[in-house]
C-alpha cells in the first residue's frame, strides 16, 4: 500500500493538475462560477458543432491485478492522457485479468465470458492491452469478443511474436535490457569484481534471466556473474546478506520463488534489498524506493503516456496498421538518493539527466522558507527597531528645534516689544545725548568768549558726564532686553526688577497719558528666575494693559501689585480698560490668538511660556467693564528665617506721571 | 517804536537737557527763559518781547504739538522750533504746517539750531515791528478829514490834480492844499511815500 501512494505521489498527471483546477474553481465566488457556467456551455455547444462525436469507450486489458504497482503507474498515466488530451469525451474502462496468479485455459475462458457478457451491450471503440499476457489472451479470443475492434497493446518485449499475428492492431515495445542498469551499477561502483542476477521463478521471471545470462556474456571477462535463479525467498536472502563488498545484486524479477511462493516483485526486491549486504540495482521503476540504489529504465508512467498518445491517434482516425509498434522512447537512470547515501555512493558519478528520487533536501532545501521567513521578520524587527531608533532621535531633534524655536519667539517677542517702544526709547537715549552735545558746545563758546567762565565749564562737564551715564544705563538695560538667550535662573529682587521695567516703560506711560500705581509685598523678599525673562513678561502685561487703555476717555490708570501667596510671589497687573469676557479670558494665552488689530497673538503665549518655565503660573481675570487683571506666580527663593519672619504688611508706593 | 531784547523760550521737562539747552542759548548771547512744561510757558503769559520758542514734543500733559496748537489762537504769538528726541514724519508736518519754523531733532547741532534761532528771532522782529509800524500808520491815516481821505483816495489811484477838483466839485487850488495837508498827515513827503502807506495800509488802489 505504502508502494501505491509512493508511486501515485511520484507520477505526476494531468489528470491531477485538471482535477485540482475544477477544485479551485469551486472556491472561487458565485459570480466567476455563472461566468464559468456560460462559457462551459458555450465551449460544449462548440464541440457538437464541431462534430466530436458521440464519446469514445476504451477498454483496457490489464494482465495483472489491479495493484501491482506497475499497472498502478501505467494505468494513472494512460488514463490521464486519454481523458485530458481530446475534447473528445472518452470512455475508460478497466479490467484486471489476473493472468498470471489464474493460468490455464479455464480462467481465460470464464474471462473471456465475463467480458463478453459485460461488454455485450457496448460499443468498444480501443482496446487496450498492458502486459504480454494480455496481448495472448485477446488474440486467442479476439475474434469472439471484440472482432473488428482496433488494439494498442503496451508493454509488450519487441521479441514477442504475438503482436506480429495480430491485426488491426500497434502499440508501445518494451524493451528488457538489463545491461544499462549493470552500466549505471559499474558507473557508480567502478571497483565492482562480481555481479549476483536475482531472478524469480516464474515464466517471466526465467525469460529475464534468459535475457541476462544472454546479455552479461560480454561482460565476463571483467566480472564473474553468479545467478540466484529460482531460489526459495529464505535461500535467495541468505545468500544476498553474505555478499562481499566488491558485489552488487541486479534484481530483475521475481514474481515467484523456488518455494513456489508468489510475490508482488516490488516485494521480493524490497526483500532482497532489505537483506542485502551489497548495493541492489534494478531495471523497474517500481522498485524506486524498496531499498535499490536504482536502475536504467522506462518508466511505467512514461509508457503509459505514450500508450494513451497512442491510443488518440486510433480514436482520431489513424489506422494500426499505418503505424508500427515502437519505444517510448530511450530511458533514463533513475536512483534513490537515500540508498546513495546509504551506500556511500556519489550523485557525480551518475550520467547526465539522471532522475533522483527522495532527493534528501539540504539543510538549506529543507528550511529554506523557514530560513527565509525568519531572515525576513529580522530584517523587518531590525527595519522597525532602526525606525523607532531614528524616530527617537527625530523626537528628540524636534524637542531642541521646539526649544530653539520658543527662544527665537521669545526673542522676536522681546523684538516686537521693543519696537512698540522705540519712540519712548529713541527719545530716552536722544535726551542725554543732546544735553552732552549741548552743553558741550556751550562749553565750547564758553571758552572762546571770556577766560572767567572756568566755574562754569566745570559744571557742563560733570553734566556731561552725567548725561553720558544715563544714555549708556538706558543702551544697557536695552540690550539686556534684546539679548536672545537661555533661562538663567538667579536670586533677584522683584521689586528692583519692578522698578527697572517701570523706568523702561515710564516714558511710553506718559506718551499714553497712563498713570501707574505700584503696591508692593513689603520686605526684600528674593524670587529664583531669570531676571530678563521676568522683565519680558511684566513689560509685556504692562503694555497690554496700556494697548487695552487707549480708546478710554477717563483716567488710564495700570495697578502693579505684588504679594506674598505660601511659597509663591504673586505679581499682578490691573488695568482699568473695557475689560474682556470670562471666556476670552481662557483663551488670552494661546498662541496666535489676539484682540489687537496688528497683534501677532504671541506675547501672552511666550509670557505663559516663560511663566512656566519658572515653575509659575499666569492667568487673567476680568469681566466686562471693569478692567483686566493679570497675575502671575514666581516661585520664592529660599530664606534665612530671619527674613521670613518680617511682617507681611504692605508698604504703598504710588508714582504718577 | 520801542527797542526789546529778544527772548528764547525753552520748553521741556527733561530738566537735563533743558539745562544744556539754555546754558548753550546763553552762551550765544540770547535772553533764554525755561519752562518745564507747556502749561508752566502758557501761565507765564510772555507775549511783549520779540523771540523764540524752543518747544519739546514729547511731554507729559500738553505735548508740543498741544501747545503750538493753542498758540495759534494768538496774532502775536512766537514763532516756534520744534526739537525733539524721536520725531516721525507726520509729527513734523503737522508741525510745520501749523507754521513751526523749524523741526529739529535731538541731539542737534548747534549751528543749527542757533541758525534756526536766529532767523526765528528775525522773523519775530521783523514781524513784531511791522505790527508797530502799521498800528502807527493807522493812527495817523485816522487823523484824514473826509475831504482828505477823498483826494487821498483819488490820488493814489494816480487822478491828475484837476481831475480830482472836478471829480469833487473843488478847485484845482484846494486840491492841493488837501493834498499836501494828507502828505503832512501821513508824514510822507512823496506821492511814492504815500502810495506806499496805502500800501501798507491795504488801501484799496483803484485803477481808474
Amino acid at each position: 500500500m505504502a508502494n501505491i501512494l509512493r508511486q501515485r505521489t511520484s507520477a505526476p498527471s494531468e489528470g491531477n493538475a485538471y482535477r485540482g483546477s475544477v477544485l479551485q474553481a469551486g472556491r472561487v465566488s458565485r459570480r466567476v462560477c455563472n461566468f464559468g457556467i456560460l462559457i462551459v456551455a458555450f465551449l460544449l455547444s462548440t464541440f457538437d458543432i464541431a462534430g466530436a462525436g458521440e464519446a469514445k469507450s476504451v477498454l483496457i486489458l490489464y494482465s495483472n491485478e489491479s495493484f501491482l504497482p506497475a499497472n498502478i503507474s501505467l494505468g494513472n498515466a494512460l488514463v490521464d492522457q486519454m481523458r485530458g488530451a481530446t475534447p473528445t469525451r472518452v470512455e475508460l474502462f478497466s479490467e484486471f485479468l489476473d493472468l498470471i496468479r489464474f493460468p490455464g485455459d479455464a480462467h481465460q475462458s470464464r474471462t473471456a465470458d465475463m467480458l463478453r457478457q459485460k461488454y455485450s451491450n457496448l460499443q468498444i471503440d480501443l482496446l487496450v492491452t498492458v502486459g504480454p499476457q494480455a496481448l495472448s489472451f485477446l488474440a486467442g479470443q479476439r475474434d469472439v469478443l471484440f472482432p473488428d475492434v482496433p488494439v494498442v497493446f503496451t508493454g509488450v518485449r519487441e521479441d514477442n511474436v504475438t503482436w506480429r499475428e495480430l491485426k488491426s492492431a500497434t502499440g508501445i515495445l518494451m524493451r528488457l535490457d538489463p545491461v544499462p542498469t549493470l552500466d549505471l551499477a559499474m558507473q557508480l561502483q567502478p571497483t565492482t569484481r562480481r555481479v549476483v542476477v536475482v531472478t524469480g521463478a516464474s515464466g517471466f521471471d526465467r525469460s529475464w534471466d534468459a535475457l541476462a545470462r544472454e546479455r552479461f556474456g560480454s561482460y565476463e571477462d571483467r566480472l564473474e556473474f553468479t545467478y540466484f535463479s529460482g531460489l526459495p525467498m529464505q535461500t535467495l536472502l541468505e545468500n544476498v546478506r553474505g555478499l562481499q563488498s566488491d558485489t552488487v545484486v541486479i534484481f530483475l524479477s521475481g514474481f515467484t520463488d523456488g518455494a513456489g511462493e508468489y510475490f508482488l516483485s516490488a516485494d521480493a526486491a524490497s526483500l532482497v534489498a532489505g537483506a542485502s549486504a551489497v548495493p541492489v540495482y534494478g531495471p523497474y521503476d517500481t522498485y524506486i524506493g524498496t531499498g535499490i540504489v536504482g536502475g536504467h529504465m522506462s518508466t511505467f508512467d512514461q509508457v503509459g503516456r505514450e500508450t494513451g498518445r497512442l491510443g488518440l491517434r486510433i480514436l482520431a482516425g489513424e489506422a494500426p496498421k499505418n503505424i508500427a509498434p515502437y519505444l517510448p522512447g530511450n530511458g533514463v537512470a533513475v536512483v534513490d538518493c537515500r540508498q546513495l547515501t546509504r551506500w556511500g555512493l556519489s550523485e557525480d558519478r551518475l550520467p547526465p539527466h539522471s532522475d533522483l528520487r527522495f532527493r534528501q533536501p539540504s539543510p538549506w532545501e529543507e528550511y529554506r522558507n523557514l530560513v527565509l521567513s525568519a531572515v525576513v521578520v529580522l530584517a523587518l524587527q531590525s527595519v522597525l527597531l532602526v525606525g523607532l531608533l531614528i524616530e527617537r532621535r527625530n523626537r528628540v531633534r524636534a524637542e531642541l528645534e521646539a526649544d530653539e524655536t520658543r527662544r527665537e519667539l521669545t526673542h522676536a517677542s522681546r523684538l516686537a516689544t521693543v519696537g512698540e517702544l522705540t519712540a519712548s526709547i529713541a527719545h530716552e537715549i536722544n535726551q542725554p545725548l543732546g544735553a552732552i552735545l549741548n552743553n558741550a558746545d556751550a562749553a565750547e563758546m564758553l571758552l572762546d568768549s571770556s577766560p572767567d567762565t572756568l566755574d562754569e565749564v566745570r559744571q557742563i562737564l560733570e553734566d556731561i558726564r552725567q548725561d553720558d551715564l544715563r544714555a549708556s544705563e538706558v543702551i544697557g538695560r536695552l540690550r539686556a532686553l534684546l539679548r536672545n538667550r537661555e533661562i538663567e535662573f538667579q536670586k533677584i529682587d522683584p521689586h528692583d526688577l519692578i522698578d527697572d521695567v517701570l523706568r523702561l516703560i515710564q516714558r511710553e506711560a506718559s506718551r499714553r497719558e497712563v498713570a501707574i500705581h505700584t503696591t508692593l509685598a513689603s520686605g526684600t523678599p528674593m524670587v529664583t528666575g531669570d531676571k530678563v525673562h521676568l522683565q519680558q513678561v511684566l513689560l509685556n502685561l504692562l503694555l497690554n494693559g496700556m494697548e487695552a487703555m487707549s480708546e478710554l476717555e477717563h483716567a488710564k490708570k495700570l495697578i502693579v501689585q505684588t504679594r506674598i501667596v505660601g511659597s509663591e510671589m504673586e505679581i499682578a497687573v490691573q488695568d482699568s480698560g473695557p475689560g474682556i469676557s470670562k471666556d476670552i479670558c481662557a483663551r488670552l494665552f494661546d498662541p496666535f490668538f489676539t484682540t489687537k488689530k496688528e497683534g501677532m497673538g504671541l506675547g501672552l503665549s511666550i509670557a505663559r511660556t516663560l511663566v512656566e518655565a519658572h515653575g509659575g503660573r499666569i492667568w487673567a481675570e476680568g469681566e466686562s467693564g471693569n478692567g483686566v487683571t493679570f497675575r502671575f506666580t514666581v516661585p520664592l527663593a529660599r530664606q534665612s528665617s530671619s527674613e521670613a519672619s518680617q511682617s507681611a504688611g504692605e508698604l504703598t508706593r504710588e508714582l504718577t506721571w | 517804536m520801542t527797542l526789546t531784547i529778544p527772548i528764547v523760550h525753552v520748553v521741556d521737562d527733561d530738566a537735563s537737557f533743558r539745562k544744556s539747552l539754555v546754558r548753550l542759548l546763553r552762551a550765544a548771547s540770547y535772553e533764554v527763559c525755561e519752562y518745564a512744561s507747556a502749561a508752566e510757558f502758557l501761565l507765564a503769559r510772555v507775549r511783549c518781547a520779540p523771540g523764540c520758542v524752543v518747544l519739546d514734543i514729547h511731554m507729559p500733559g500738553l505735548s508740543g504739538l498741544d501747545l503750538q496748537e493753542g498758540l495759534s489762537d494768538f496774532d502775536d504769538a512766537h514763532p516756534i522750533i520744534f526739537l525733539t528726541g524721536h520725531g516721525d514724519i507726520p509729527m513734523s508736518v503737522r508741525a510745520m504746517k501749523a507754521g513751526a519754523v523749524d523741526f529739529l531733532t535731538k541731539p542737534v547741532q548747534r549751528d543749527s539750531l542757533l541758525a534756526a534761532v536766529r532767523s526765528a528771532i528775525a522773523r519775530d522782529t521783523e514781524k513784531r515791528m511791522t505790527r508797530e509800524s502799521q498800528t502807527l500808520l493807522r493812527a495817523r491815516f485816522e487823523k484824514l478829514t473826509e475831504r482828505e481821505l477823498a483826494v487821498f483816495t483819488l490820488v493814489v489811484a494816480g487822478k491828475l490834480n484837476k481831475n480830482i477838483a472836478s471829480e469833487l466839485g473843488i478847485s484845482e487850488r484846494t486840491v492841493k492844499s488837501h493834498r499836501a495837508n494828507v502828505m503832512a498827515k501821513l508824514q510822507v513827503t512823496s506821492i511814492a511815500g504815500l502810495i506806499a502807506s496805502a500800501v501798507q495800509l491795504n488801501f484799496p488802489i483803484s485803477e481808474t
